[in-house]
């Protein structure tokens, strides 16, 4: 054995000590041996390697600790919001959006009747449609409202309110559908939510000039707290196996309030 | 309670008993998953993120998986479709981390040494990277490394492979001349 097939030994059968194979070898190859050597080292070292401590661990288990809260009262009936037709473009938001818009449309397209399309289905005014495919095309048709909003707008505030409108139509929809029983629709809605918050709420925030932040942040931010606290009502409510798309939404948003304070934090002298 | 319990609770629905393989899992996963972002903020959203999908996804959780290594999987995929730039900034290595002191230990380096490591193990390509922290340090069989990845048991051996055989060649100038 020569020591470039002892070394391919050792880097590939390191686990439980130099390979039976390669012990001759060993034995007389100081340079062999010197490979081992540091190789031992390395691997023993690797979870002495620093790693900062995480900060949310707790927060993710005391979410699944506490048992969501039943509200007493009966809940609101769900706000609906109208949106601001509005100017300008931004590309990178509007390309994030326009993508959400397609996609969502497909999906609406794919809970209706095969055969229909969105459109002649709305038209179809006399057949009343079960819960979850009209709250299905009020939402294709909402989305479409976003998508023109922020295709519109070069301001980087309006961007950042479009968005936060978005979000909140999807969380308005999907306590709208957790009493229909649609928990593969109210999945998805949770999956695209958490989009949005991520790639384009949060983002779009962060660039928003230091002076403006607090302006336009705070009210949102307030604003997710409070939509947080009535998903996580209705989460234990949610017929079939809607509450832990609610639950997902409840945290993402109650995250995505904190990363917005965040982000005023930053901006205060 | 064992973790195949734990795992057949949650699949219930059980909250607590996923709250308990969140304790369990969340170290080992953030700080593979750290290794990876090298951002401390895109890591914690990435875990936070695979362990809501699979609470949501244990459902379809298959008895007799690996649950580690699904859950693994499900980060790193979260990973990559998260993936923003990876920090060009190089961490400072903390000062108060063990290793400033030599360590009775047999094998444990010096912090000097480990800060080293912790530069060479950082600059091992990702995929390399990740294969190798997986074995080595979460002990994964190549086939589990293979799942997680979505890559062959080969290629897992290989990446492994050329992780050590670049962290040897990086980290010789390093290592005293010592045999074992």
């Amino acid at each position: 054995m020569n020591c470039e097939t002892c070394q391919q030994l050792l880097f590939t059968n390191a686990e439980s000590g130099p390979p039976a194979l390669a012990a001759a070898h060993l034995a007389s190859c100081r340079s062999c041996r010197m490979v081992w050597s540091r190789l031992e080292r390395i691997e023993a070292n690797i979870p002495r390697l620093p790693c900062p401590a995480a900060t949310r661990k707790n927060e993710l288990i005391s979410f699944f600790l506490t048992p969501p809260q039943v509200a007493a009262t009966p809940r609101e009936p769900v706000r609906r919001l109208v949106f601001l037709k509005r100017i300008g473009m931004a590309a990178a938001a509007a390309a994030i959006l326009i993508a959400v818009g397609l996609w969502l449309g497909n999906w609406a397209a794919r809970v209706f009747s095969p055969g229909d399309n969105p459109k002649e289905a709305i038209a179809k005014k006399s057949v009343p449609a079960p819960p979850a495919e009209a709250a299905a095309k009020s939402l294709a048709g909402r989305i479409l409202d976003c998508d023109l909003d922020l295709a519109r707008t070069s301001d980087p505030v309006e961007r950042v309110e479009v968005l936060a409108r978005l979000a909140q139509v999807i969380r308005d929809e999907s306590q709208v559908l957790a009493d229909s029983s649609a928990g593969k629709e109210l999945q998805t809605l949770a999956r695209l939510h958490g989009r949005v918050m991520k790639e384009g709420l949060v983002p779009r925030a962060r660039e928003l000039p230091m002076k403006q932040r607090r302006a336009t942040l705070e009210p949102i931010a307030d604003s997710l707290l409070a939509s947080a606290e009535r998903l996580e009502e209705a989460a234990p409510r949610a017929k079939g196996s809607g509450s832990r798309p609610l639950e997902e939404l409840a945290l993402a948003t109650t995250v995505t309030a904190r990363e917005l304070k965040g982000l005023i934090e930053e901006a205060t002298p | 309670m064992d973790e195949p319990d734990l795992i057949e609770l949650s699949r219930q629905g059980d909250r607590q008993a996923f709250a308990a393989l969140v304790e369990r899992f969340w170290d080992p996963l953030f700080r593979w998953i750290h290794h990876l972002a090298r951002d401390q903020h895109q890591a914690e959203d990435v875990v936070q993120e695979a362990f809501l999908k699979a609470f949501s996804g244990l459902p379809s959780f298959r008895e007799n998986t690996h649950f580690r290594a699904w859950l693994f999987r499900i980060a790193f995929n979260t990973f990559l479709k998260q993936r923003r730039p990876a920090s060009k900034v190089v961490a400072a290595f903390p000062e108060d981390w063990p290793g400033s002191e030599p360590d009775p230990a047999e094998h444990a380096m010096n912090r000097e040494t480990l800060r080293h490591l912790a530069r060479a193990v950082g600059r091992l390509p990702r995929d390399f990277r990740a294969a190798f922290l997986l074995r080595v340090e979460e002990e994964l069989s190549y086939k589990e490394v293979a799942h997680v990845l979505g890559i062959t048991e080969e290629t897992a051996r290989w990446r492994v492979f050329k992780a050590r055989q670049k962290l040897v060649e990086v980290m010789k100038d390093h290592l005293p001349e010592s045999e074992s």
